[in-house]
């Protein structure tokens, strides 16, 4: 479109620039194999699961009489195989299998998160921002 | 523009809005990223901003968010999506008033749709205590260059329309 201006080009160029940084930023951090996952809601850990586990379990998280998170541990990975909120955003995000990585349902306040050797996930993200 | 011109398309915008917001969610859109979305609606808002000014647009963003969140019955929605949206119309505002010389409205957009996201995930951060959804950051980011664009192109092209209508008033 030739009605853009010199300030948009560098906007998307400088934006380009930010997001293919924080990407390859992100995508250099040691990877690490998953040690845990913990399960969280609303701030609160209610359950963890070592990794690698060497049966496939699943583990129903209740949030109150209608709602729930249905997980699934296999192996290293994790996954929301069922959940009751609208947006099934958890769902849709399949499996995780990197310390650091999260599940996250906001309407339950729910997060399931991968954490590695030396708990360092949140002190990355930190860095990172 | 009279007042009562004025309330009646303030009143007309937040409908067209409202449609847009919902007729959005339904539509299937691939998944990419949570929060990542076309943002239809960012079109009311943005042409309110250039046609109406920035109370009016700010007035229309509140209303839709609030009254899309009762239609759709998501409150928690509001939270986040509310926050994304007001952080998104305060910065397109700041931007199209100060820096109209240097960006057009697809620059505005894209900057809005990126600061739209940007609201949203912080909103989201403080909800759930987590820093881990940072980590879409760079999705958003992209998300919103694309989604962005399309939507200041149809901007674009609605200002050819609404300039020979719209333009004659007195903003």
């Amino acid at each position: 479109m030739n009605q853009m201006k010199i300030g948009d080009k560098i906007l998307i160029v400088a934006l380009l620039i930010l997001a293919i940084g924080l990407f390859f930023y992100q995508f250099s951090k040691p990877e690490g194999v998953g040690k845990q996952v913990v399960v969280e809601v609303n701030g609160e850990i209610i359950k963890t699961f070592s990794l690698p586990q060497a049966e496939p379990i699943q583990y129903k998280v209740e949030i109150d009489e209608d709602d729930y998170n249905l997980l699934e541990v296999e192996g290293s990975r994790v996954r929301v195989l069922e959940a009751t909120c609208q947006e099934q955003v958890d769902v849709l995000q399949g499996w995780i299998d990197k310390p650091g990585q999260a599940l996250i349902c906001l309407p339950h306040k729910l997060i399931v998160k991968i954490e590695g050797e030396e708990n360092v996930d949140d002190e990355i993200d930190v860095r990172t921002f | 523009m009279s007042r009562y011109a004025h309330i009646t398309f303030i009143g007309v915008l937040v409908a067209l809005a409202l449609v847009m917001q919902l007729v959005e969610g339904m539509m299937p859109l691939p998944y990419i990223a949570p929060g990542v979305k076309l943002g239809l609606a960012n079109i009311v808002s943005l042409v309110a901003l250039v046609y109406f000014g920035f109370r009016s647009a700010l007035l229309i963003v509140v209303l839709r968010t609030f009254m899309g969140a009762f239609l759709s019955g998501r409150m928690y929605a509001f939270l986040y999506s509310g926050t994304g949206a007001i952080f998104s119309i305060l910065i397109m505002s700041y931007v199209f008033w100060h820096y109209k010389k240097y960006f057009s409205v697809i620059g505005i957009s894209i900057l809005g749709a990126v600061a739209h996201n940007l609201g949203q995930i912080t909103m989201a951060s403080l909800l759930i205590d987590t820093v881990s959804v940072f980590s879409y950051l760079p999705v958003l980011i992209i998300s919103g260059i694309v989604t962005g664009y399309v939507i200041g192109i149809v901007v674009t092209m609605l200002q050819k329309v609404l300039d020979p209508i719209l333009g004659v008033w007195d903003r």
